[in-house]
Formats: C-alpha cells, structure tokens, sequence
C-alpha cells in the first residue's frame, strides 16, 4: 500500500514535472490580425491604469466588466449589447439583469469568464488584483481602471470608450459630465462656509478617511470631511466620538433597509446633524461608484451641503 | 492466518481507495461551470500530455484553457492539499494521543495566516508578485513553529502537553494580530477574509509545481514512520520501553506533517474540518493501525477535498462556495452518520 | 546482568531517589518493595532508559545504558509499566506483535520469525484464544497477561515489572507469579520487580531491595531484608513475621494499631 502511495505521487509528480516544458504555455495566443483599411484604429495599443501595455486586436464584440461601474460606463456608450458577461454586482442600468452573472467582483467564476469567450475584459484594480491577474493569465484581454477622483472617472470613461470601440460616444459624454461638473464647482467654491461632513457607509458607523472616492466628492462638494485626518481609508467611529465630531451634516450612504437600525442607536438623536434635519440619504450606488452617474452624486452631496447656493 | 487476512482487507480497502481517488480526479476534472464534453477533455489533455498523440482538435481555445489552464491544476492542487491536510491531522492526532487535534493545533496555521495578511495588507513582499503570499504565508508557518517548538522545549525533551499549550497560546496572539490588521485595512478586507476561508480559485500549474516536493518530501517521511507513530500509540514511556527514540521521531514526525501543512496553507489558504474529521473516518472503517491509516487517510483526504471543492464550484453557479464550507457541510454529517452507524463494536 | 550504580534521581527540584544501588545477576528474581513514595517506580524507569539519573549509572551486562542504543536495550530488556492500560482500537494479537518492534529491520516488515516469536509469548501467557480481541475490551487480568506476553514476543533477557499484581484479584496473582516464576526457572529470565505485596515478595523473589525514601535501607534475602524491627521502621506499624506454613520464606503478618500482641 505503500508503494501505492508512492506510485500515486510519482504519476503526479511526472504531470507537474511537465510544467517546465512549453505544454504549459498559454492557449491563446494573440492572432496577429490582417491588415485593415488605414482609418481603422484596429489593432490598438493603449497603457491601462495598471501600467500595462495592451493591444485589442479587433473592435471587441465580446465584453466581460469586472465591475459595476464599468458596466453602467459600457451601458452609457450605448455598448450594452456588447456586454456578455458582468458580475453579481451589476445592478444599473436594468437591463444589465438580463447579462449572464460570472459571480462577484471578489471571487468570480473564472471558467464562466474563460467560457464565455470575451474579446475584452474590463476590470477595476491594479496590476496585483487577482481578478486581473487571474483573466491575464487565461489569456484574455484584460484592460484595468482605477479611479479616486472625478476627473479620473472621466479619463476611465474615455479609456473604456477607446477600447471598446466607442471614442466618439466616450468624448461626447466626458463633455457633457464635465460641464456640470465644472458648473458644481464654480459654484461650491464660493461658498462661504465649510460644512463638516460624516459619511456612513455601514450601519456600524464605518466612515471614509483620507484618499477616498467620497472624501474627494465631499471637498469637491465644498465640505469637510470630519475623518479626513484621520490614518486609515475606511475606519469605525463609536458613537461618542461621532458625537464629540459633532458633524454639520451626515450623509447616510447605506440601503434604505437599514435606516431604521441607524436611526434607533443611542445618541443619534442627540447629532446636531439629526436636530438640524441635515442628514441625507442618498442612494449609496450613486455617490460611491466612479461611473456615469457620479455628477448626479456630487450634485446632490452639493445641493444638501450648500442648499443656499442651488435654487 | 486470522491476523494476516485481516491486513489483506486492509490492504484491499487502501488500493480501493486510491482507485476511489483517481475516479474522483477523473470525473472532477470533467464536470465545471461550463459543460466541456468528456471526449474534448480527454482529447484537451492527451494532447498537451503526448503532442505526437494529439487527436484533431475540434474544441475552442476557451474550452482547453478551462480544462488545462483551470480546471486541471485546480484538482490537482485540491487533492494535494486535501492529502497533506489529512496526512497531519493523522500524524497529530497519533504524536498528541489526542482526537482534537488537527494540522492547525500547533500554531502553523495562524502562523501562515498572519504572513499571508502581512502581505495582503501591507504589500510586504511585493517584488515576489503573484507569490508574495504564498511565500509569506509559509514563512509566518514556519516562523510559529520555530516559536512554538522553542517554548515548549524543556531538558531537550518535547513534552506533548507543553506543546499544545503553547500551540494554542501562540494560536490565539496570532490570530488577534490577524484581526487586528482586518480592522486596521477595510480596503482590503475581503481579500483577507476570501484568503483565511482557503480555497482553489487561483490554483495554477506553478502552484502545483511549487507546492510537490515539499509536499512529497513530508508525505514520504510520515509513511516511512508509520511503524513508528503505531507503537508512539502506546505512550511515549511504553514506546521507549519498544526500542523507539522517541523524542528524535517525535521531532521528526512534527517537522514533516508542519511542513506538509504549511505547504497546504500557503497555496490554499485555511481550509478546516478536512484534517479532522478525514482521519477519524478512515479510522472507523481501517482501524488505528498507521500503516494503513495514513495512506488511507491521504487518499480519502486527496478525493474528499477534490469532490467537496468540485461541489463549492458547481453547485451555485456562477457563485463559488467557500470550500472549507462544503467539508464542514457536507463531510460533518456524513462523519455523525458513520460514528453513530458504528454503535455495533467493530472487530 | 543489571548494576545500579548509585544513582539519583530527581523530577525538577524534587529528588525522588538518593545514591541507590543494587546489583541483579543474571537468573535472578530481585524484588523492589518499600512503601508508597519510597522511590520504587522511580528507580524502575531510570532502570528501563526512560529516566535519566541527575548522578550514577546504570549497567546492563557491563554497559552503560546510554551508550547502547534504544533498540538494543528494548532487545534485552521488556518492561511491563503499572499503567499499561492500552486506548487504542488493537487486537491482542497486533499488540503482541509490537513487542517485535525491535528487531525489526529496516523498512521490512514483520517476518515468519515475529509472527512465531508472538504466538508463543500469547501461548505461554494463555492469551492466545483472546488474540482476535480488541485490546480495549479485556478485563484487568487478561490486559495484565496481554502485556505480559507482549514484553515476552520482545524476547528479552531481563524483565522488569512494576506491580504485575496490581488490581488482581488472588486467583490472577498468583497465576501470574507462578508464570514469572516458571519463565525464569525454565527460561533463565532475568526478572526485576517492583512488589507491593510483602508475601508474595518473600515467596518469589530471590532477593530484595526495601527502600526507604529513597535510598535503600536494606537488601539480601527476603529472610535477611523482612524483619520486624526492619518493617516497623520502614512501614510504621508492627508485624509479625512468621516462618510460611507451607513455603521455604517468610510470612508477614501487619497488626492494627491497637493490637499489642507479644
């Protein structure tokens, strides 16, 4: 029995020891692809946000997003019908339900990835974050974005657009986003007060620190916010310490669900925030993913911070 | 030969079992999230394995890179860690006379815990790339073992006791620095958690290649001792009073099933309840002899890991279950079944 | 056959045995005895290689026991603990087997030899029609013969027992000294014995060492070693040491405090 064993390791082992040969390499190698018509932009090499050179053959027809604000970009560009795959997360626009799932943004199903035959793979990360290393090592065209301001949604926006064929699309609405934006900040950055600003993404008053998406939407918005100072990116305050803070407004980005849960903890009613009716509850889709939708989030953080200067 | 019979079943019952386990590998490698054809997937590896033999490929590119680049090394890393798990559990749970212990009741897992957070967390290790975690992940196993070992040392001797106190001790500080580190990092949080619930999404060929020699090494040296941990069963003193260098096999049994859990740690992360429970049903149907035992329980460790992680990926497609929750799931019923089947004395 | 050479012994900073030592040639039956903490189990480990003395030596045919190796000791001498009790699901047979283990060679396994060597110790222990038994279901007696012929399959020359009569009831006693007994008249065993039962003691054994808080306050001949004054010195309580009615040796009697017989 023991020589069973052995022999059962030496079979395996002789399968592994094949690793070093060229069996292993990968299956798809990149097609070089005929020579098209000059105006054509195919093949095109574009640097992704992960630092990597990467070239799309052909105009994609096959797209996986890796996350749910690449799939509202893709929707924006009009490139939904493009879309084959998405992930659990990808509630927005609607129509997106119809898209088969390849599980969650965190541990999705690489063989319904690797089977679904995509000709590009939209992912959110870096170069080190597994679902990126993960889609490049089945070979598949992977480009990554990576955003913590609004002036970078637009750049991903128009870095989707370019690789999924849509430029024109991409620019037009970059425009459009950007004129309001600019038209926000003009106008918050007059404003003579600072409201100070909580943000609660989590019931359990988890909040955003410094170098978050919302700490920039806040300053941008013309508030400050309260943790802004403090180590971390996402940290928990006690209720204590969030009443010492004392914030001018707080701005509830949880499901709808859970306010009730947020509002019956000690001490809540006690906020100046509460007292004073400024607290906002915004649809936390809405002012935390870096996609198309980002403007309505500032705006509406702005609109509740400054309503004076919104009339 | 009343005794001699009673081996030969055994022996029957271990190849059965390594057949069991082949089969297993075979159907696993077959079944996924997305239907390949068997004879595609015979044909996919065949012809990766013998070019010169390579049938005509009339299968797409995404469905060899499922069956080669994902599928295959995935069983092949599940069934490897599922028999180093359940070959230390055995060698534990036989050193320590004890049927609670399991691979991770020295500290080697809280260890290895705490070195693959370091690197989740605080991006040590980077210049290693897609092995830093892996890499730390073994070390910080390694680095607990050593304390652990050190501290429990007394007169050059190894007491058992002192042994698993310190295992435990050292278990519980490592792992509240691992929470700690959660807390202090939500941005990273669920890539620590995903990593602390173990498992095989990310199981490719280097691992497999990485992983093999430390894991034969320690395998070959349990089962070359299992005559040795057989008499250990009796007691240290009585095992001495047999001729049996007890504290130099001890350490020597120790060292190769850390190693083997180490190895398993570092590519698949903490993946409970295998190192066990597998033992203890393969003691119930084999009996406590080693020289059985251990292969048996490798083997029902390697089939038992591939088929619950096989069942993680199919079952609620396109989500992956946790397969640490499949073992407990699935394996915890099966093993109350069979002890309480067992009411009838076996003989 | 067996020298113990002033040794002591100690668990931390407890000395559980001072400069004791004591000589058994080889054919011989050597008692223990001594009341309980005097040592006796003490002396019986560092005896077996399991205890190292903090001073002194242990001899066995002249050597050193630690320049041998562990194997070789388990060759000459098997060891029969007071609390052999075994947990794990063996039979019988598989039990005796292990007494094999030292001389097992390399990575063979057991040989035509080993499995002839543990019938006979079970055939002569009469444990051979448990052999198919699980070890854990025996009653005190047959786990105390089992073990017995477990240390005999190790085919010793020198047998050490701590208390082989422990938790016997009489009938079991004395089946089980009459079988050392046997082994050693017709076999030439060696036995070395730690014995709680002073009679039993004078009956079988040739010579014997009472210790006394662990040092040894007598040694000889069971006549030699229990006196009365001796035993009221070593136990507390007065005796009455009798010539056996029926046996060559001693026979002691223990009276109660209050018995003041002449």
């Amino acid at each position: 029995m023991r020589k069973t064993f052995v022999g059962l390791v030496l079979v395996v082992m002789l399968v592994a020891s094949l690793s070093g040969c060229n069996w292993f390499s990968q299956t798809s190698a990149t097609p070089t692809p005929a020579p098209a018509p000059p105006p054509s932009p195919w093949p095109l090499a574009v640097t992704d946000r992960s630092g990597q050179q990467v070239t799309i053959a052909a105009q994609p027809g096959r797209i996986i997003s890796m996350a749910p604000n690449l799939t509202e970009i893709l929707f924006a560009l009009n490139l939904g019908s493009k879309v084959v795959g998405r992930t659990s997360f990808c509630n927005h626009p609607p129509e997106a339900a119809a898209i088969p799932s390849v599980g969650d943004e965190w541990s999705p199903n690489y063989e319904l990835i690797a089977g679904l035959k995509p000709d590009l793979v939209l992912a959110v990360g870096t170069a080190e974050s597994k679902i990126v290393v993960e889609s490049r090592r089945l070979g598949l065209t992977t480009v990554v974005t990576q955003s913590a301001t609004i002036e970078e949604v637009f750049e991903d926006i128009v870095l989707v657009g370019k690789v999924a064929g849509a430029t024109q699309a991409a620019e037009q609405l970059v425009d459009t986003l950007r004129g309001r934006y600019h038209a926000i900040k003009e106008k918050t950055r007059d404003a003579k007060d600072r409201p100070s600003v909580f943000w609660v993404i989590d019931i359990d008053l988890w909040t955003v620190g410094p170098g978050t998406f919302m700490d920039h939407l806040t300053t941008v918005a013309g508030g400050v916010n309260v943790a802004a100072s403090e180590g971390f990116a996402y940290l928990q305050y006690s209720m204590e310490a969030l009443l010492a803070k004392d914030p001018d407004v707080i701005i509830v980005a949880v499901p709808k669900d859970e306010y009730p849960k947020l509002q019956a903890k000690p001490g809540w009613d006690q906020l100046s925030a509460v007292k004073n009716q400024r607290v906002l509850f915004p649809d936390p889709d809405v002012v935390s993913r870096p996609g198309p939708r980002i403007v309505d989030g500032l705006e509406l953080v702005a609109r509740g911070l400054h309503p004076q200067l919104f009339r | 030969m009343d005794l001699e019979r009673r081996w030969e079943a055994r022996r029957h019952a271990v190849w059965l079992m390594a057949a069991a386990t082949v089969l297993v590998m075979v159907v696993a490698v077959g079944m996924g999230a997305v239907p390949v054809p068997a004879g595609h997937v015979i044909g996919i590896i065949t012809g990766r394995l013998v070019p010169a033999f390579a049938p005509t490929s009339s299968w797409t590119a995404s469905h060899e890179t499922i069956v080669w680049v994902i599928r295959l090394p995935r069983v092949l890393l599940a069934g490897m860690v599922g028999a180093a798990l359940a070959l230390a559990g055995a060698t534990y749970q036989g050193v320590f006379r004890n049927p609670m212990a399991d691979p991770f009741v020295i500290g080697v897992s809280s260890g290895g815990a705490l070195g693959a957070v370091l690197a989740i967390v605080l991006g040590w290790g980077r210049g290693l790339g897609q092995y830093a975690i892996p890499a730390f992940a073994f070390g910080g196993a390694v680095v607990a073992l050593a304390l652990v070992y050190t501290l429990a040392r007394i007169d050059g001797k190894l007491p058992v006791v002192t042994l698993l106190l310190a295992g435990v001790a050292m278990s519980t500080i490592l792992s509240a620095l691992v929470s700690l580190l959660i807390v202090l990092s939500r941005q990273r949080m669920e890539q620590v958690i995903f990593w602390l619930m173990g498992g095989f999404t990310s199981a490719r060929w280097s691992s497999v290649g990485l992983s093999l020699p430390y894991m034969i090494l320690g395998a070959l040296v349990l089962l070359r001792r299992s005559r040795e941990l057989n008499v250990m069963l009796l007691g240290e003193e009585a095992a001495t009073h047999l001729g049996l260098d007890v504290e130099r096999v001890k350490r020597e049994l120790l060292a190769a099933a850390a190693l083997l859990t180490a190895t398993a740690v570092s590519v698949a992360g903490l993946i409970g309840f295998v190192g066990l429970v597998i033992p203890h049903m393969v003691r119930l149907t084999l009996g406590p002899d080693q020289r059985w035992l251990l292969p048996g329980a490798a083997l029902t460790g390697a089939s038992g890991l591939v088929l619950a992680d096989l069942l993680a990926r199919t079952v609620m497609v396109p989500a992956e279950l946790p397969v640490g929750v499949v073992t407990a799931l699935v394996g915890g019923p099966f093993f109350l079944f069979l002890l309480v089947r067992r009411k009838k004395p076996r003989r | 056959m067996l020298t113990v050479d002033r040794i002591t012994c100690s668990y931390r900073n407890f000395v559980a045995v001072r400069e004791v030592s004591f000589h058994v040639p080889a054919g011989a039956i050597l008692g223990i005895a001594g009341p309980n903490g005097s040592g006796k189990t003490t002396v019986l480990r560092a005896a077996s290689r399991v205890l190292r003395p903090r001073v002194g030596r242990v001899l066995v045919d002249g050597r050193d026991i630690y320049s041998l190796s562990h194997r070789e000791v388990a060759r000459t001498m098997a060891v029969v603990s007071q609390n052999g009790q075994v947990d794990v699901e063996l039979t019988v047979e598989e039990l005796v087997l292990m007494g094999r283990y030292p001389h097992l060679e390399g990575m063979r396994g057991e040989q035509a030899t080993d499995f002839e060597a543990a019938r006979r110790a079970m055939e002569v222990t009469s444990t051979d029609r448990l052999a198919g038994r699980l070890v854990t279901t025996l009653s005190g007696g047959e786990r105390q013969r089992v073990q017995l012929a477990r240390a005999l399959a190790q085919e010793p020359r020198l047998l050490m027992l701590d208390e082989p009569t422990a938790y016997l009831d009489i009938g079991y006693q004395v089946e089980i000294m009459d079988l050392i007994a046997r082994l050693n008249a017709s076999t030439g065993l060696t036995v070395v014995m730690v014995m709680h039962d002073l009679n039993l003691a004078a009956r079988f054994c040739h010579h014997l060492v009472m210790l006394k808080d662990g040092r040894v306050r007598a040694s000889g001949t069971p006549a030699e070693v229990l006196g009365p004054g001796l035993l009221q010195e070593v136990y507390g309580i007065q005796v009455l040491v009798q010539p056996h009615p029926l046996y060559p040796c001693p026979h002691v009697v223990p009276l109660s405090a209050h018995d003041h017989l002449a």
